[in-house]
């Protein structure tokens, strides 16, 4: 898919009343009812649709929370702030290690050991933060 | 028949009219280039859009370079070197002159028209190898025309449609490769141009046919009354007539906005949404230009 921004003829950086105006514009040029009886007709529903994808994409962007430049991705493969890595679903930020009755492997105590499932608290057993 | 795709110059900024001039310059002396200086002198301003046209929607070179016009000797002139665009203009005028002066000289039996045609036998022949395709196309195209008006019977769609089609050949077998979507688009593009200028010529020429006896698809279609005056049956047609060349220019601009642009297309959009408009109502309700000051200085 071609650039969305170029797509419908705005900046990166337009805000969200600019996205939609461009889109409302740029929809009246290619609605079927101007093409209609027209031996493009085919060509201007292909327009159509790339114009919609288009504005999909950037306001599900917009939604998520700003463009995507890419580093968004970065954040949650290479070490960063991940809340759900552990993927139990009973995220405790300042819980010491898992359950016991899950059958998870008891906390022995020490660093590693208690701060297995967050990073970013410091561990409150030996009130270190080197694993913070 | 050719000459009303003209820019409407007091639209335009100064520095557009420049480089509007500097393509006129750059087809006429490609023309003299391979055709000899007399061929530069039958040059259309239909062909300097075809190449303004080309030069817009693809990445063309538009450097110009100074020179001195032999018409204008007084002052310097900037012309439009290197484009294959400009060049491709030149080709097509040259093919359609050719076809004309056949036309002229068996319609009519005009002795310019038989010296023109024999003059400029080997450049034909040589344009025909280069575009072998494109002047087949065109020769079927003009003869089937000629054929509908030796027979001058009401069939005025027929030959629009053939007209249509010949420019939209004209446009279709640019130079450059063109992805299928691009030459339907071309295709539309030149057929409603060739309408548009058909039936815009016919209704311009209405009174020299008549006065000639020559055929004219309009006068045969609307059924002109011998005791009709020319100026009653021009007001009877006129507002149909308006309405297929309005037709014709919309269909043009829906065309163009499927194609992407990616030189300058001021001239152009000028030329479409201004020339062609007000050319339109000026053939149809005898409405003169407005001309300011400064074009009048600039004429």
């Amino acid at each position: 898919m071609s650039n969305p921004y170029e797509v419908l003829g705005v900046r990166e950086d337009a805000s969200q009343d600019e996205i939609k105006q461009a889109y409302r514009v740029m929809v009246k040029k290619y609605h079927p009812d101007k093409f209609k009886d027209n031996p493009l007709s085919d060509l201007a529903d292909e327009k159509l649709k790339e114009i919609n994808e288009a504005y999909d994409v950037l306001t599900k962007e917009n939604t998520s929370g700003g463009p995507n430049t890419g580093a968004y991705d970065n954040s949650f493969s290479s070490g960063g702030f991940n809340p759900y890595a552990r993927g139990n679903g009973n995220f405790d930020p300042y819980q010491r290690g898992y359950n016991r009755n899950d059958g998870y492997k008891q906390n022995d105590g020490g660093c590693n050991d208690c701060c297995r499932i967050c990073s970013c608290v410091m561990c409150t057993d030996c009130m270190c933060n080197s694993c913070c | 028949m050719f000459g009303y795709i003209k820019p409407k110059p007091c639209e335009l900024k100064m520095r557009d009219n420049e480089k509007f001039k500097a393509y006129y310059c750059g087809v006429c002396r490609s023309l003299h280039k391979s055709n000899g200086r007399t061929a530069s002198l039958l040059l259309s301003y239909d062909c300097v859009f075809l190449a303004i046209f080309l030069s817009a929607l693809y990445e063309a070179n538009v450097s110009t370079e100074e020179f001195r016009c032999i018409l204008h000797p007084q002052r310097k002139d900037k012309y439009l070197k290197d484009n294959i665009f400009v060049d491709y203009a030149a080709d097509v005028n040259l093919i359609l002159l050719n076809y004309k002066f056949a036309d002229d000289r068996r319609d009519e039996g005009s002795i310019t028209a038989s010296i023109g045609k024999l003059f400029y036998s080997r450049r034909f022949r040589r344009l025909m190898e280069k575009y072998e395709t494109l002047c087949t196309k065109i020769e079927s195209t003009l003869k089937t025309i000629s054929l509908i008006e030796d027979s001058k019977v009401d069939l005025m769609d027929d030959i629009t449609e053939n007209f249509a089609n010949m420019m939209s050949e004209i446009f279709a077998h640019s130079p450059g490769e063109h992805a299928e979507s691009q030459i339907r688009i071309l295709r539309e593009a030149g057929y409603n141009i060739g309408k548009w200028i058909y039936v815009i010529d016919a209704y311009d020429d209405i009174e020299k046919d008549i006065k000639k006896n020559a055929y004219n698809p309009i006068v045969i279609k609307y059924e002109k009354k011998s005791d009709e005056s020319v100026g009653t049956f021009k007001g009877r047609v006129q507002e149909q007539i308006e309405i297929d060349l309005l037709k014709s220019l919309e269909r043009l601009c829906l065309s163009l906005e499927l194609l992407k642009f990616v030189g300058d297309t001021a001239i152009l959009e000028n030329i479409i949404f201004e020339g062609l408009y007000s050319k339109t109502k000026e053939i149809i309700y005898n409405e003169q230009p407005v001309r300011s000051s400064w074009c009048q200085r600039r004429r």
